[in-house]
């Protein structure tokens, strides 16, 4: 391979690298915010364990869909075990920059589903009934995050490669 | 289907059955009590001293169990989790006889419990004196003797370690008559010991002050290393006690179980006490009020003639703004959702129960986001298992039907798109082909590959299902007689709607070019119908129509709803790739030599375990989600109170009876 077709693969890879940190950034403050908040109400009521363990999972998820945007790419590319794929530059920037939307959409949504979900937690603690509702609302934040992986499957999906 | 029709009836009874009709309603369990209205005379229910002591009791009560639950053997694993109830068949719970002989085991709890403060609190105090005597084991004499020297006065005290040997020395210097002994020096103190002629002392006080001295008084007619001795062995006596203590407490745990038992009993009966507050009553009746269902009324009217004498039932209307509880009740494949309309809020009396409207959606929608036969698959023995095994104290759980139908879906879901622990079946050695037949014989596409197509089907069962939302409030206008308000507002939505689709979908060659034409249309009369009739009250043309251009303006949510169903291809598309992803990690390290296949077994079961709780969480949320801001808005409005029947409700227990035969 040519210098410029090696450092063709770069730019997509860095493309995938961004959309799993950038979205791992997001889910670990998340899950960061929620979790203490949790580790709060548990050293009075540890009993609560279970209900609130799915609040402090919740904004986890961006985390994974980063790390889906990734192997996406990574398998667009052909990357695993299949015949790498001949890239033009333009190609490359075309994969680089589909595999941004779930990268900070998931980095952003992730920070505010923790926050949304340190609420609900406090919520539970008060009103264990309630924990369904503060699911909801954090849930009701991760959509962003579903639309960024979205885009990103659907740009990725309609990028050809040879 | 739907909502069970409840009815408020009046009990009227002499005062001498109220204690057993109250045992019999709630052994009933169906009855919404409600407060009687104030006309009737108020009694006087002040708590009696009755209640008091059963307060006091049950604080006791609790305190004990408090502390008696550390002392207690674990449950393991999922008992853990679901095996916490007793249960208790009703004649053993209702004849408890225990109560004597359980107080003098709360009495011995209580004492108990204080023993062990005491001996702890002791314990700690001898700690914290030998960690201060600790420095001064170096000291061969009693303290007490220290002071009793005629003409040498003796000092103990801490000085700054820093710079000791200056001090020393100085010392040396300007006080011959002294001697400093250092017994005992960490990085910042020293513990020292100065021996000094009395017509010197006052030189030798001077010149420690200044440079830090802080006295330190010991006592005490032992050395203080015997000291030491003499309170370890008294601690080592204590840490025994204590054990003792602790190995009685852990007995007295044993009755746990049984205290649990007694405190549902007291807390029943305290809950019976003060129910009466609701009661009316005059001077020899008392009159309970509340809603029962229509179904039960004839039973209950023969039940109570039966069994109580001097009483009455009568159906009486509920006060104008009185509105009845809501009990849904619905068939048994349904029912289970019902969890789903009662985390949202209940419907108001006068509309339908959505929960068979969005029940078979939710299935769909569950397994969709999961799209995996094999996931699909462990849910449903998960859940059977589960059911089969902690039978009773599941009974009334609706998330474990809801996981078992959901799971039913996902297999069926994950048969069309081939996905069967991601691409599993595709690993499998050849000689196994016939399950890869199998697969690929019922799959219809593969979402991977074809990702417009799942792009298609969730987008086209957003459309059907706000669509549905639609048609349900156009029966809900129409069976209350409300035409023109069916007319304007859905109905010309759903003309809109599918006009837009007709026309799109005609213009992209899917249909045939004669749809263009009445989508067209359709889209065109709709729009009209919106812009001029939908806010039919405002009589100014000009403000009717803008507010009628404003409300058409909310098409633009229609598309957003729609969309927001996309959510199904993301999160099924989700969870078959990192079913994928698992599988590759473990088939690389399966590769590695002599353990290779250990961590392959470890990765693969680890993995795909993690992959269906995330993802099972995911699936019921968002598909919840998809109900609650897509569905119901459309037709739903809630805001009903929950039928909430006077029952047994405990803590620990679960009163059940074995079913007979």
């Amino acid at each position: 391979m040519d210098f410029l077709g090696s450092f063709s693969y770069a730019v997509p890879l860095a493309g995938a690298a961004l959309a799993v940190f950038l979205a791992g950034f997001g889910s670990s403050i998340g899950v960061g915010l929620a979790g203490q908040a949790a580790g709060g109400v548990l050293s009075e009521d540890p009993d609560k364990f279970g209900a609130l363990l799915i609040l402090v999972a919740l904004p986890g998820t961006q985390g994974i869909y980063g790390f889906l945007g990734g192997f996406l790419v990574i398998n667009k590319l052909g990357l695993l075990g299949g015949h790498p794929a001949h890239l033009t530059m333009l190609q490359a920037w075309q994969v680089f920059f589909a595999a941004l939307p779930v990268g900070f959409a998931g980095w952003i949504s992730g920070i505010h589903q923790g926050k949304v979900c340190a609420a609900g937690v406090a919520m539970t603690a008060k009103r264990p009934e309630t924990m369904m509702k503060g699911v909801i609302y954090g849930a009701m934040v991760e959509t962003y995050a579903i639309l960024g992986l979205l885009a990103t499957i659907l740009l990725l999906n309609g990028i050809k490669l040879s | 289907m739907g909502i069970e029709a409840v009815k408020k009836i009046r009990i009227i009874a002499h005062h001498s059955v109220e204690k057993n009709l109250i045992d019999y309603l709630q052994s009933l369990g169906s009855m919404h009590l409600t407060r009687v209205a104030s006309e009737t005379p108020e009694r006087e229910l002040l708590p009696t001293e009755i209640d008091k002591r059963l307060e006091e009791g049950l604080q006791r009560l609790r305190l004990v169990i408090q502390f008696l639950t550390p002392y207690e053997e674990k449950a393991k694993g999922l008992s853990a989790i679901f095996g916490n109830r007793i249960i208790i068949p009703p004649e053993d719970y209702e004849n408890f006889d225990k109560e004597e002989e359980l107080n003098g085991v709360i009495e011995q709890a209580q004492s108990l419990e204080q023993q062990i403060h005491q001996a702890e609190a002791m314990l700690s105090n001898l700690e914290n004196e030998v960690a201060f005597l600790r420095p001064w084991s170096q000291l061969d004499e009693p303290p007490d003797t220290l002071d009793s020297f005629y003409r040498v006065k003796v000092m103990t005290g801490v000085l700054p370690a820093e710079d000791l040997d200056a001090i020393l020395s100085q010392i040396g210097g300007e006080t011959p008559l002294a001697h400093v002994d250092v017994l005992h020096a960490t990085k910042r103190e020293a513990y020292v010991c100065a021996l000094v002629h009395k017509s010197a002392e006052n030189a030798l006080v001077d010149l420690l002050q200044k440079n830090g001295f802080e006295a330190v008084k010991l006592e005490g007619t032992l050395p203080p290393s015997e000291q030491i001795r003499e309170k370890e062995a008294q601690m080592e006596t204590l840490r025994e006690t204590l054990s003792g203590y602790h190995e009685t407490a852990r007995r007295v745990a044993e009755r746990l179980q049984e205290l649990r038992v007694l405190f549902d009993i007291w807390e029943e009966r305290l809950k019976k006490s003060r129910v009466r507050q609701q009661f009316g009553a005059t001077e020899r009746t008392v009159l309970i009020e509340g809603w029962v269902p229509e179904r039960i009324i004839g039973k209950l009217r023969r039940e109570i003639d039966n069994k109580f004498q001097l009483i009455s039932l009568d159906e009486i209307e509920p006060d104008e703004d009185e509105s009845p509880p809501i009990l849904l009740k619905n068939k048994t494949l349904v029912r289970p959702f019902e969890l789903i309309t009662e985390l949202y809020g209940m419907p108001h009396a006068k509309e339908f129960d959505p929960t068979p409207f969005f029940a078979p959606f939710f299935a769909i929608f569950f397994g969709l986001c999961l799209t995996d036969a094999g996931y699909g698959l462990v849910l449903l023995v998960l859940s059977v298992w589960m059911v089969r095994k902690y039978k009773i104290l599941l009974k009334g759980s609706k998330l474990i039907w809801i996981l078992m139908i959901g799971g039913i879906f996902t297999i069926l879901m994950g048969g069309i798109t081939g996905g069967w622990f991601g691409d599993m079946v595709d690993r499998l050695p050849s000689a196994l082909n016939g399950i890869k037949d199998f697969k690929n014989a019922i799959m219809l596409f593969d979402p991977m590959k074809q990702s417009m197509i799942f792009f298609a089907i969730a987008l086209a069962l957003g459309f059907i299902q706000i669509c549905f939302g639609l048609i349900i409030k156009v029966a809900r206008d129409f069976r209350d007689g409300e035409f023109l308000d069916a007319l304007f507002d859905p109905i010309a939505w759903l003309v809109l709607l599918n006009g837009a689709v007709l026309f799109g979908l005609s213009g992209a060659g899917i249909l045939p070019p004669a749809f263009r034409a009445i989508g067209k249309w359709a889209l065109i009369a709709a729009a009209a119908a919106i812009v001029f009739f939908s806010d039919r009250e405002k009589k100014n043309p000009i403000l009717r129509v803008v507010s009628g251009i404003y409300t058409l303006y909310g098409a633009t949510s229609y598309l957003g709803d729609v969309l927001s169903y996309l959510r199904l291809l993301a999160l099924g598309l989700a969870t078959g790739v990192i079913a994928v992803v698992v599988n590759i990690i473990a088939f690389m390290v399966a590769g590695i030599p002599y353990v290779g296949w250990l961590g392959a077994v470890i990765i693969l079961l680890g993995g795909h375990a993690f992959n269906i709780a995330i993802n099972a969480l995911g699936a019921f949320v968002h598909t919840t989600r998809l109900q609650y801001v897509e569905f119901f808005p459309k037709f739903f409005e809630g805001g009903g109170k929950a039928f909430k029947p006077f029952k047994r409700e405990g803590k620990y227990t679960l009163v059940y009876e074995a079913e007979k035969g």
